[in-house]
C-alpha cells in the first residue's frame, strides 16, 4: 500500500530535498510552497504524513497545522515541523497546534528518516 | 540510503539568489519604514531561509554568515534593535559579501575579500545589543547530573508511561511508542492500565484513556529514554524509577516524573537544545506579531518585496525550452497563415469559416505563448534602487528615489538587457543631474533631489523613464560642446529634442569635471546603442532648472516584430513599423544628386538621403536605375530622416523574428530574419546598422561639385530653385 | 527522398573505420562523415545574404530555422554549376550550428576502413588541402574526404569569412 505525505516549505531547495528522500524511501509526495498552497493541495487527500516548515508566506506552518487538524480526515496524522535551533519556542507553539514532532534543520536524509520511522509505520 | 545533495545544490543557488535580491530590496524600503514588521520578517525570512538550506546542504561558510545576519535579524524583528541607518548599510553590505559568497561557492572561487570584515562586524553588533538580553540558545544542552549519573552501567528500571487524554490527536501512535520502548532492552514485566476508560456512554472515542507500566533491564540512559519521548505533548508524561539498580550506578537517579515538553527540555539530545527559561516570555508577543502580518500578507497589497514570488504559484521551467515552444508556435502561426493562402487561392478568394477560426485560435496561443517570457521590472528597479542609495551617499547628495509601476511587464530578454542602459541613466541622473542640497535650496528648490524611475504600457510598446528634478539640460552648453567634438557643425533646425539627444552621441560629456561615477561620456553611448539593438528609441525633455526627463521606447518583446514588408526586386525586406514615417511616390525632379551625399529627397522643404537597398546590400549586383517608378519609404533614425527606395509595399505584418546567429552570424544591416507565408525566409533591416554602412549612395564621379537635377533633362534652373538648392546644401551639411 | 540514408547505412559500419557519405562536384568525388549529416533536402528557395562571400549563397528555411547555406562548387573555386534538379543541399552540424551545403548530387555512404584512407599527394589543383582529411580508395574511385570543421568553420561562425577570405 502506498503512503502519502505532504511536503511544505517555501525553500525549492529544502522541500526537493526532503520530497526526494520521503520519496525514495517509497512515499508519493504532494509538494506545497506555502501554508495556504499546502491547504489547497491536501484538500480530499489521504494522507499518511505532513512535514513542513514553520516560517512561510502567507500561511505559515503553525496555522496550517492548526489547519489540517481542525479537518477530520487529518486529526490523527503524523505531523512533523522542521525548525531550526534558535525556534524552540516555536517547537513548543507546533506541538499545541498539534504537531507530531519535529526535525531539527539542518538534517541529513536519514535523519528524517529515521525522525519519520518514529511517527508513520 | 545515500542520496546525494550535491543535486540539490543549483536549487539552492538559484532561490538563495532570489532570497538575496527581496531581502535587498526590502532593506531598501526599511530605511523609510523602520517598524514595518512585514518588511522585516521579509528581511528575516530570506536569511532564515538561506541558513536552513545552506546547512543542510553542506555548505557551511554560507550557513557560518547568515547564522550570524539572521540572530541580528531576529532581534530587529522581536523589537530588541532598532533600524538604524547604519545598520541598513551593514545589512546591505552583507548582501553583498553574501552574494559574493554564493558565487565563490558555486564556482569553487575565492571567498569575498571583505567576507570576516562584515562577519566580524555582524558579530560585534549581536555582541553590543545583547547586553542585558538572554543570548540565544546555547549551542548543545548541558547534560544533566541525572543524565551523568544515569549514564553508566546497565540497570533495572520501571518506565511508567500516562499519554494524555488528547494523545492521539498529536498524530502520535502508542503502538510504535511501545515498541521503541521494547528497544530499550529486555522488558521483564509489564502492566497495562485501562482503569481510567470511561464507561460506553461517557466515552470519547478519539481520546486516550489508557496508561502502560514496563520493567526493562535496560543500558540506556536518561537521555536515550527521552529520547524515544521526545514528542510528547505537554500533558502526556512518563517517569522513570529505577527498579533494582545494578552495580554502582544507583545513586540519585530518583524519580522523576517528567511531563512531555520540560522532559525534553530536560534532557535533550544531541539534536535538540534547551530553551532558557526566560525566551519564553516573547512567545506571545512573537504570536501576536505573526499574526498580525498574516492578516496585511491577506490584502492584497504590499511594497515591490510582496509582489512578485508571493501568492501565486509558479513552475519554473527551462529556458531553452520556453524559447523552443514559443517558437514552435510561431511556426504554426506561418503554417497556418500557408495554409490559408493556399485556400484562398485554390477556392477563388472564399473564406474558410473553420479557417478564420484556426487563425483566431492559433494567434491567441501565439499571443499566450509570449506572455511565459514577460516578467516584471520590478527587480531591475530594485537594483537601481541600491544604486542610487550608494551613490548619493558618496557623492554627498541627498536624493529621494521613487519607482512606479515596477509590476509592468514586459519580456525577459529585454528585462535583462536593459539594466545596463537604465544604471547609466539613473547614475547620470545623480551625478549631472541632481545639485548638492546647498545648490537646490539656493535656486528655490527643496533640498533634497528626485529620481522617479516609472514603467508603463503605451500603444503596445513598453516605456521606462527616468526623471529627475536636477538642474536640466543647458541646450547652449550641449550645443557648444557638440560642435567643438565636432559632433555637429552648428544647432541650426535642431530642435530641443534633438539637442538633448545628443548627449547620446559617442564621446559627448557635459560634466564641467568628469566624475568617475559617470565615466567619461561614453556610458550615454552605450545606452543609445543597447536601446536601438533592442529595437528601441530615446527622447529627451528638459526645462532648465527644472529637471531632465528620459523616456525610452521599447518593443514589449523580442519574439515578435510589427514589419513592413517590402518588395526591392525579388528580394523581401522587413523594416521596422517603428522607424516608418511614411511612404511617397516622388515626383520627377524631386530627386537630386548632391556631391558627398549622393541623392536625396526633398521632402516638404527637408532634405532626406536616399538608401539603395541593393547597392548597400549588394554592391557587386546590378542596379535599379530608373528611379521615377519607385517607392520611398520614410524612415527616421536618430532623429533623421531617411528615404528607402523600393519597388512595392506589400503590406504591415506581425513576423517572428529569427535569429541568424544561431546558425550564422551577425550580418551588417540586418537585425534578423522571419519567415514569410510561402515559407521563403525575408532579412528584416537593422535601420541602424543599415544608415551606418559605407558608400550608402554617394556619387562616385569626384569632379562633380555641380548639383545635379536628376531629371537630366530639365537644365534650365530657374533662380529660386538655385535658391532651395543652396538652402537644401546647407541643411544637410549641418545635419551630418 | 534521401532522408533516411544516413540512418540506412549506420547499420551496416564496420569496425576500425568511418562512414562518409560522397557526393559530386563536377567530375571529382568528396566524402564527408556521416555523422556529421543531418539531412539530404532537394534545392529550396534561398534568401541572398548582403556582404557576405560569394559562396554563401544565402539562408533557406529548414522547418523553421534559418540555415546559412554554402555552394561547394564556389568555396572550391571550381566553375560555377546550373542548378538542377539533382542539385541538393547537404545539410549538416558544425559545432552547434546547422548549415547546408549545395552539391550536385549525392552519391551514396561508404564504408572506408582507416586502412584506406591516404594522406594527401600535393595536387596543386586549386584545392586548399587544410580541410582535407585524406584520400579514399574504393575499387576504381578516388574519394577526396573533407573535414567539415576545417571547411566551414570552428563552431564560431565569425571565422567562416575568415575561412573564405584565405
Amino acid at each position: 500500500m502506498s503512503k502519502t505525505a505532504l511536503v511544505v516549505d517555501d525553500s525549492t531547495s529544502m522541500r526537493q530535498m526532503v520530497a526526494f528522500t520521503l520519496g525514495n524511501a517509497g512515499f508519493d509526495v504532494i509538494e506545497g510552497v506555502d501554508g495556504k498552497d499546502a491547504l489547497e493541495k491536501s484538500s480530499g487527500k489521504a494522507l499518511n504524513l505532513v512535514v513542513t516548515d514553520l516560517n512561510m508566506p502567507n500561511m505559515d506552518g503553525i496555522t496550517l497545522i492548526k489547519n489540517l487538524r481542525a479537518k477530520p480526515e487529518f486529526k490523527f496524522i503524523p505531523i512533523l515541523m522542521l525548525t531550526t535551533e534558535s525556534q524552540d519556542s516555536k517547537k513548543q507553539e507546533g506541538k499545541s497546534a498539534g504537531a507530531t514532532g519535529w526535525i531539527v534543520k539542518p538534517f541529513q536524509p536519514d535523519q528524517l528518516l529515521s525522525v519519520v520511522s518514529r511517527v508513520v509505520r | 540510503m545515500q542520496i546525494d545533495m550535491s543535486r540539490f545544490r543549483a536549487t539552492f543557488f538559484e532561490e538563495a539568489g532570489e532570497h538575496l535580491e527581496r531581502m535587498e530590496a526590502s532593506l531598501l524600503l526599511i530605511e523609510d519604514t523602520p517598524h514595518d514588521t512585514e518588511l522585516l520578517n521579509t528581511i528575516f525570512r530570506a536569511a532564515h531561509s538561506i541558513k536552513g538550506a545552506s546547512s543542510t546542504f553542506g555548505i557551511d561558510e554560507v550557513s557560518r554568515f547568515t547564522h550570524v545576519l539572521e540572530n541580528l535579524l531576529d532581534r530587529l524583528r522581536e523589537g530588541q534593535s532598532v533600524v538604524t541607518s547604519e545598520l541598513v548599510e551593514l545589512l546591505l553590505r552583507s548582501t553583498d559579501v553574501l552574494s559574493g559568497l554564493l558565487e565563490s561557492e558555486k564556482s569553487q572561487g575565492p571567498a569575498p575579500e571583505n567576507l570576516e570584515e562584515v562577519f566580524q562586524a555582524l558579530h560585534s553588533y549581536n555582541e553590543r545589543t545583547a547586553e542585558g538580553q538572554p543570548e540565544g540558545a546555547p549551542e548543545t544542552a548541558q547534560p544533566t547530573a541525572a543524565d551523568v549519573a544515569a549514564t553508566s552501567g546497565s540497570r533495572t528500571i520501571k518506565l511508567h508511561f500516562q499519554p494524555s487524554r488528547d494523545f492521539f490527536r498529536f498524530g502520535q501512535n502508542a503502538v510504535m511508542l511501545i515498541e521503541e520502548i521494547h528497544r530499550l532492552g529486555t522488558v521483564q514485566g509489564s502492566h497495562f492500565e485501562y482503569a481510567n476508560v470511561p464507561s460506553f456512554e461517557t466515552l470519547d472515542p478519539e481520546a486516550c484513556y489508557l496508561e502502560w507500566e514496563f520493567e526493562i533491564a535496560t543500558d540506556a540512559t536518561d537521555s536515550d529514554i527521552a529520547e524515544i519521548f521526545m514528542f510528547l505533548d505537554e500533558t502526556s508524561k512518563y517517569s522513570v524509577t529505577d527498579a533494582a539498580p545494578t552495580a554502582d550506578a544507583a545513586t540519585e537517579a530518583a524519580a522523576s516524573p517528567v511531563d512531555g515538553a520540560d522532559g525534553t527540555a530536560a534532557t535533550d539530545s544531541d539534536t535538540l537544545t534547551t530553551l532558557p527559561a526566560e525566551t519564553n516570555a516573547p512567545v506571545g508577543e512573537r504570536r501576536v506579531g505573526d499574526r498580525r502580518v498574516e492578516d496585511r500578507r491577506a490584502e492584497p497589497s504590499g511594497g515591490a518585496a510582496a509582489s512578485g514570488s508571493h501568492g501565486k504559484e509558479t513552475v519554473r521551467v527551462d529556458r531553452e525550452r520556453l524559447d523552443k515552444l514559443i517558437n514552435q508556435i510561431g511556426e504554426l502561426v506561418i503554417g497556418t497563415s500557408m495554409v490559408e493562402q493556399e485556400w484562398i487561392q485554390r477556392n477563388f478568394n472564399s473564406d474558410s469559416a473553420a479557417l478564420v477560426q484556426l487563425g483566431k485560435i492559433v494567434r491567441d496561443l501565439q499571443e499566450m505563448s509570449l506572455s511565459l517570457r514577460m516578467i516584471p521590472v520590478a527587480a531591475t528597479f530594485q537594483k537601481m534602487a541600491r544604486v542610487v542609495r550608494d551613490l548619493s551617499r558618496r557623492l554627498g547628495k541627498s536624493v529621494r528615489f521613487e519607482t512606479e509601476g515596477e509590476d509592468t511587464e514586459l519580456d525577459k530578454t529585454v528585462v535583462d538587457q536593459i539594466g545596463d542602459p537604465l544604471l547609466h541613466m539613473v547614475r547620470n541622473s545623480i551625478d549631472h543631474g541632481i545639485e548638492s542640497s546647498e545648490a537646490r535650496i539656493a535656486a528655490g528648490k527643496p533640498a533634497e533631489g528626485r529620481i522617479v524611475l516609472r514603467a508603463y504600457h503605451q500603444g503596445g510598446n513598453f516605456m521606462i523613464e527616468v526623471e529627475d528634478d536636477g538642474r536640466g539640460l543647458d541646450r547652449s552648453l550641449i550645443v557648444k560642446r557638440a560642435v567643438e567634438r565636432g559632433i555637429i557643425e552648428s544647432d541650426q533646425n535642431m530642435t530641443d529634442e534633438d539637442v538633448f539627444g545628443l548627449i547620446f552621441a559617442a564621446g559627448f560629456s557635459t560634466a564641467a569635471e568628469v566624475t568617475d561615477v559617470s565615466g567619461r561620456g561614453v556610458g550615454m553611448d552605450v545606452v543609445r546603442r543597447n536601446v536601438e539593438e533592442l529595437q528601441g528609441s530615446i527622447v529627451v525633455r528638459s526645462n532648465p532648472g527644472e529637471g531632465c526627463k528620459i523616456t525610452i521606447r521599447l518593443p514589449l518583446t523580442l519574439a515578435i516584430l510589427d514589419g513592413l514588408l517590402v518588395r526591392l526586386r525579388d528580394a523581401i525586406y522587413v523594416i521596422p513599423l517603428l522607424c516608418v514615417v511614411e511612404s511617397i511616390r516622388p515626383q520627377r525632379g524631386d530627386i537630386k544628386r548632391m556631391l558627398g551625399l549622393g541623392e536625396v529627397v526633398s521632402l516638404r522643404g527637408e532634405v532626406v538621403p536616399l538608401l539603395f537597398l541593393d547597392r548597400m546590400l549588394n554592391p557587386e549586383g546590378c542596379h535599379h536605375e530608373d528611379d521615377t517608378t519607385q517607392l520611398l519609404v520614410i524612415i527616421e533614425e536618430q532623429g533623421r530622416k531617411y528615404a528607402v527606395v523600393v519597388d512595392e509595399l506589400i503590406g504591415q505584418q506581425q513576423v517572428v523574428i529569427k535569429n541568424l546567429e544561431t546558425n550564422f552570424q551577425k550580418v551588417a544591416g540586418v537585425a534578423g530574419a522571419t519567415i514569410l507565408g510561402d515559407g521563403r525566409v525575408a532579412l528584416i533591416l537593422d535601420v541602424g546598422g543599415l544608415t551606418a554602412l559605407p558608400n550608402r549612395n554617394r556619387v562616385s564621379d569626384p569632379n562633380s561639385t555641380m548639383i545635379i537635377d536628376a531629371e537630366e533633362t530639365d537644365t534650365d534652373s530657374e533662380p529660386e530653385s538655385e535658391a532651395s538648392d543652396q538652402e537644401l546644401l546647407e541643411a544637410i551639411a549641418s545635419q551630418t | 527522398m534521401h532522408d533516411n540514408v544516413a540512418g540506412g547505412a549506420l547499420a551496416e559500419l564496420s569496425e576500425g573505420g568511418s562512414q562518409f557519405l560522397t557526393f559530386a562536384l563536377g567530375d571529382e568525388e568528396f566524402g564527408i562523415d556521416i555523422l556529421r549529416v543531418q539531412e539530404i533536402k532537394g534545392l529550396t528557395h534561398l534568401t541572398h545574404i548582403p556582404n557576405m562571400p560569394v559562396y554563401i549563397k544565402g539562408v533557406m528555411n529548414l522547418r523553421g530555422t534559418v540555415v546559412p547555406v554554402v555552394d561547394l562548387r564556389s568555396r572550391f573555386n571550381m566553375s560555377a554549376a546550373n542548378y538542377n534538379q539533382f542539385t541538393v543541399i547537404i545539410v549538416v552540424t558544425v559545432g552547434q550550428k546547422v548549415m547546408g551545403l549545395v552539391v550536385d548530387a549525392v552519391s551514396d555512404v561508404l564504408n572506408v576502413s582507416d586502412a584506406d584512407i591516404e594522406p594527401l599527394p600535393d595536387l596543386g589543383n586549386g584545392i586548399d588541402t587544410t580541410f582535407v582529411t585524406g584520400l579514399a580508395k574504393s575499387s576504381e574511385r578516388l574519394i577526396t574526404l573533407l573535414d567539415i570543421e576545417k571547411l566551414l568553420g570552428s563552431p564560431n561562425a565569425n571565422e567562416m569569412q575568415l575561412a573564405g577570405v584565405r
